[in-house]
């Protein structure tokens, strides 16, 4: 196999957690491409390994037996030191919950992140103005603590934080998971547009009207992606088509 | 009520355990130092009565038996203070006829030092009729004759039990060994009295048949009646002064009858020299160890109140839903006392058991100051033990009670929506896009900032430490590496030797000094015991004060006039007397009593009580009727810096003089040593006790201070570093995001702390000090030693921090976010 051609690549990925003395067998023997530019959403049923996978994906987490490859570079030998570097560069991280640091106003959240690169700090800075004008905060809010902010603000924010170094990937676990219906749909709009600008996004989501948005659906179950479905690039005007297939693909599933 | 307590105890256990020690480091201080400030009063006592010492002693250098002794024991008999009284025959033994300065009696110590003694007395161990008899310390069994020697002695020379002695007389070398060690209250810093084996005091006293420079005389020993210390110590100045007085005037009527009476002289000795030359220093210890327990009780009080008002914070949802459920604010605050009335309760038996157990290393400490056994005359003083646990039950209580205000605040409805703020959202502080400086270093600034509550308590901790380990350093610099100021404290001055000669004409012998190469220059000095208004007072007198090493003027200036003296400041204080009064001094030696009216021109301070006050010699003349006084006065030998010569070359250059005889000296040791007795080797072995405890205890308390709150971060910002690690930071940067934190928290404290320590020692000092005496301290402030902590302090905290923070390491992203 070729892992040139995919960002991401996983051969024979397995992990195992230990629960109270039981093994249980989270990922099974997995091997999955993908490719540089998709737009990757992973499905599955809860404790189906969906988070599990996106961690080990990212570098995050180590498999137990299998390699990962990104860029075709195998990262799972890496110590936890170069795991990180590694991540600050090529990674971006959108979590459900958003995790910013209550001390810290947002902007200083975004630079956190952002400073990490070594890029020019005053450069660091106009990006992060930019991403933020592009996701609808003004500058006012930038001393803003997150106690301060609304739940859409927030995963806006996070959103900012996970582009600001302009990473080669952006994984997303559950992004909408804790938003509003407007919410969700303004912060999958710019992760739309992240894709459309050729961004690679790998998400993990359990709710269709996220997952419609992908270009292709992972269908995750005991620990092995049982199928998968391309739709294509997303256009707002297919959105209904695209739901049909999505239901009748998870209904296939047994979803 | 008790879930609730289990609830707060498992979410702090830390912080609790930390506290706990804290405690326990209070208690155990308090205890000590209350024991030794409480058993000063019985102290020296105990001492006495263990030691089987007299109050007062006066050695008469005239054979027992005589007139002398009649007219001293009807002075004694007539006194009703007197408790008891008993004469003793002693031989002394004159330094003659032997080949060096230190060789009549020698002592090999197992390292191969030799110490001895000029001249010595010699006192029979085996008379069983003698009241004084010491109780022995230590004895041991071997062939040979016995010897015994003082504690004080022993510690000061490094000699123990066992060892080898060696007399010689008349080409004779009686060899012994040390059999036992006695202590001697009334004599503690006479080094020559040596008790032997009644074999060896018989052989003595033949041969004082005939050789004469063994001579037969006697001392009388007298316990005085003990109501108190106080009175116990001015009847010892009054029956030394009665007795020596009598003698004074035996001496007197017999000149007048007979110009070539020989004169009876005659030394005195009291219980009280001993106790003012170490109740200062004793004390200083326990007060030391009461204040550093004190300190510990702030730490503590700060600490109980960071970590109960963190936990309610923290525990705000769950507050609201007990409140919810029925349980009222006061059962809520209740349930904190519990969890440290339980931890309180535990420490406070475990601080007050170490106390009691380490009380003997303390009273170790004490002897080591005082150069007596003191193991059985001070021990641990139950109501310290009392007051040392109420003390820290009701700092605990009050800070618990104070802290748990806020959960009076706590409503279902408002911890449900979690509105108590736990951050200030006025304004960004130290905002990254202002940077200028490394992302970990500014995270950790903004970590100072954004958490004020924790960076005020790291703060205010590190700050009472720094001053203390400061305050120390500067104790310590100033009593074992530059003395100066302590010195000039003890009122003992500081010239490069103490001669006075046995002959009566000495001159030869000055003039031959003052050839020698670099000689500075000299002046006699001795002490007398006067009346200051009517009061016994000892004083000290100088024939010039132009060479004096010991800066003694405290404000003023030195005298001028023979009618012009400086008076001790303590003491004049609480007379009321100030520069420019006049006072009378008398003496009722000579047969027609003198008086003379002086004018004060200046204080002195004179902590170990070596005289009230300084005149120059020609007071004498007026005073004292004797001639050669001045002969058999200390002369005090300066040379110039750098230039002094050892004590034996002055005695080879004085045996030119003598013509290869051996010179006879009264008096013949260097300013230093006579510093050592007097003032260096108690306030050594104290600046040594001082250093080392208060030390390793400051260094303990930061470290666990810092454990606590590194753990007590990583607990509360796992999530966070969790969120840091996914986002690219390695376990390197949040470790050095941790330290830099601390370090930025504790240079401030130490910076701020160990100036104002510095600073603040000699006011400090002198405002405790006025109260035993020693008002004015002006102690060198050692910058080497403030820096080397204002940096030392900051490097134990990284190093710390970093250590503490080694558990970033554990923390792996996945894992944590997994969690939710």
């Amino acid at each position: 196999m070729n892992h040139e051609d995919h960002v991401i690549a996983t051969q024979g990925l397995c992990k195992t957690f230990s629960v109270g003395g039981v093994q249980q067998h989270v990922l099974n023997n997995l091997d999955l491409q993908i490719a540089k530019g998709d737009f990757t959403v992973i499905m599955g049923n809860s404790g189906s390994g969906k988070s599990t996978l996106l961690y080990a994906l990212s570098g995050m987490d180590r498999p137990t037996l299998g390699k990962v490859f990104f860029d075709g570079e195998e990262i799972s030998n890496y110590s936890n030191d170069k795991l990180a570097k590694f991540r600050r560069l090529n990674c971006g991280f959108i979590f459900q919950e958003v995790f910013l640091n209550d001390n810290m106003s947002i902007m200083d959240n975004v630079l956190a992140a952002g400073y990490l690169s070594g890029r020019a700090r005053k450069q660091v800075y106009a990006d992060a103005c930019e991403y933020f004008q592009s996701v609808g905060i003004s500058k006012d809010m930038y001393s803003k603590f997150p106690a301060q902010m609304s739940g859409g603000e927030l995963q806006r924010v996070g959103l900012v934080r996970a582009i600001i170094n302009e990473p080669k990937v952006i994984f997303a676990d559950e992004p909408t998971g804790a938003l509003n219906s407007a919410n969700s749909i303004a912060v999958l709009d710019i992760m739309n547009r992240l894709h459309a600008d050729g961004k690679t996004v790998v998400m993990v989501t359990h709710d269709m009207k996220s997952a419609v948005r992908g270009s292709r659906i992972l269908y995750l179950k005991d620990g092995v992606i049982l199928n998968e479905i391309y739709l294509g690039d997303y256009e707002i005007s297919q959105e209904k088509e695209r739901f049909g297939m999505l239901k009748a693909f998870l209904d296939e599933m047994g979803w | 009520m008790l879930s609730i307590i289990k609830s707060h105890f498992h979410k702090g256990k830390t912080g609790f355990l930390i506290t706990g020690i804290f405690i326990i480091l209070s208690v155990m201080m308090m205890t000590i130092g209350l024991s030794i400030c409480f058993g000063m009063d019985k102290l020296y006592f105990n001492a006495r009565n263990l030691s089987n010492s007299a109050d007062c002693a006066i050695s008469v250098f005239e054979k027992s038996g005589g007139e002398t002794q009649k007219l001293l024991e009807d002075i004694l008999n007539k006194r009703e203070d007197v408790e008891s009284y008993d004469v003793r025959t002693i031989y002394y033994m004159e330094k003659r006829a032997v080949e060096d300065v230190n060789n009549r009696m020698r002592i090999f110590n197992d390292k191969g030092q030799t110490s001895g003694f000029n001249s010595w007395v010699a006192l029979n161990i085996d008379d069983d009729s003698d009241k004084f008899k010491p109780h022995l310390r230590d004895t041991v069994e071997k062939d040979g004759y016995k010897f015994y020697i003082t504690g004080n002695y022993a510690e000061t020379m490094f000699c123990s039990i066992g060892d080898r002695v060696e007399f010689e007389n008349g080409g004779n070398t009686y060899v012994g060994y040390v059999a036992g060690i006695y202590d001697d209250m009334a004599r503690i810093y006479n080094h020559v009295n040596i008790f032997v084996s009644g074999d060896l005091f018989d052989e003595i006293a033949r041969i004082s048949q005939t050789d004469d420079s063994v001579t037969e005389e006697y001392e009388i020993n007298v316990r005085l009646d003990y109501v108190d210390e106080k009175k116990n110590e001015l009847a010892q100045y009054e029956v030394c002064e009665a007795l020596t007085d009598a003698l004074g005037e035996y001496n007197i009527r017999n000149l007048m009858q007979d110009p070539t009476f020989s004169v009876v002289y005659c030394n005195d000795y009291m219980r009280e020299t001993f106790k003012s030359g170490t109740k200062a220093f004793i004390l200083l210890l326990g007060t030391a160890m009461i204040a550093f327990s004190v300190i510990v009780a702030v730490i503590v009080a700060i600490v109980t109140a960071f970590l109960t008002r963190s936990n309610i914070l923290d525990e705000v949802r769950n507050l609201g839903v007990w409140k919810a459920l029925g349980y009222t604010t006061k059962q809520l605050r209740l349930s904190y006392l519990a969890i440290y009335g339980v931890i309180g309760l535990i420490c406070l038996t475990i601080g007050a058991i170490l106390g009691v157990s380490l009380m003997p290393t303390f009273v170790g400490i004490i002897t080591n100051m005082a150069r007596l056994d003191l193991s059985k005359a001070i021990g641990t003083h139950i109501g310290g033990v009392l007051i040392a646990i109420v003390f820290i039950v009701a700092v605990l209580s009050a800070v618990v009670y104070l802290s748990t205000s806020k959960v009076k605040k706590i409503t279902p409805l408002s911890a449900m929506r979690n509105n108590i703020q736990t951050h200030s959202f006025k304004r960004n502080k130290a905002p990254l896009n202002k940077s200028k400086i490394s992302l970990d270093a500014h995270l950790g600034v903004k970590s100072v900032v954004g958490e004020s509550r924790r960076s005020v308590m790291v703060v205010a901790i590190v700050l009472i430490m720094s001053i203390l380990c400061s305050f120390v350093s500067v104790v310590y610099y100033n009593l074992k590496v530059d003395q100066t100021a302590i010195i000039n404290m003890s009122g003992v001055e500081n010239a490069d030797f103490y001669i006075s000669f046995y002959y009566e004409d000495p001159s030869p012998y000055y003039d031959a000094i003052r050839e020698m190469e670099g000689f500075e220059g000299e002046a006699y000095t001795t002490g007398i015991g006067t009346q200051i208004n009517g009061e016994y007072r000892y004083g000290r007198l100088f024939s010039s004060f132009e060479h004096l090493r010991t800066q003694f003027l405290r404000e003023g200036r030195y005298p001028k006039y023979p009618n012009e003296i400086l008076i001790e400041e303590q003491y004049a204080k609480s007379k009321d007397i100030k520069i420019g009064d006049s006072i009378v001094i008398s003496m009722d030696r000579d047969a027609k009593k003198s008086e003379k009216e002086c004018i004060i021109v200046g204080y002195f301070q004179n902590i170990f009580d070596n005289g009230a006050f300084i005149g120059f010699w020609n007071i004498m003349e007026e005073l004292y009727t004797l001639d050669d006084f001045h002969n058999k006065a200390d002369h005090l030998i300066y040379f110039e810096k750098g230039k002094a010569p050892t004590l034996e070359q002055i005695d080879e250059r004085l045996r030119e003089v003598s013509g290869g005889e051996i010179v006879k000296y009264n008096g013949f040791q260097t300013g230093r040593n006579v510093l050592e007795n007097a003032v260096l080797n108690t306030v050594e072995t104290a600046a040594d006790a001082v250093m080392s405890v208060f030390f390793s205890i400051t260094a303990i308390v930061i470290a666990l201070l810092l454990v606590m709150l590194v753990k007590l971060k990583l607990l509360r910002e796992r999530r966070n570093y969790a969120v840091y690690k996914a986002l690219g930071y390695t376990t390197a940067n949040i470790m050095t995001q941790i330290a830099i934190a601390m370090v930025i928290l504790g240079a401030i404290g130490s910076v701020i702390g160990t100036l104002f320590g510095a600073l603040t020692t000699s006011p400090v000092l002198s405002l405790f000090g006025s109260f035993i005496g020693a008002g004015h301290f002006d102690f060198v402030i050692p910058w080497g030693y403030t820096v080397a902590i204002a940096f030392a302090v900051p490097t134990l905290i990284y190093i710390v921090s970093m250590l503490c923070a080694i558990p970033v390491r554990r923390i792996h992203p996945a894992s944590l976010l997994r969690e939710r």
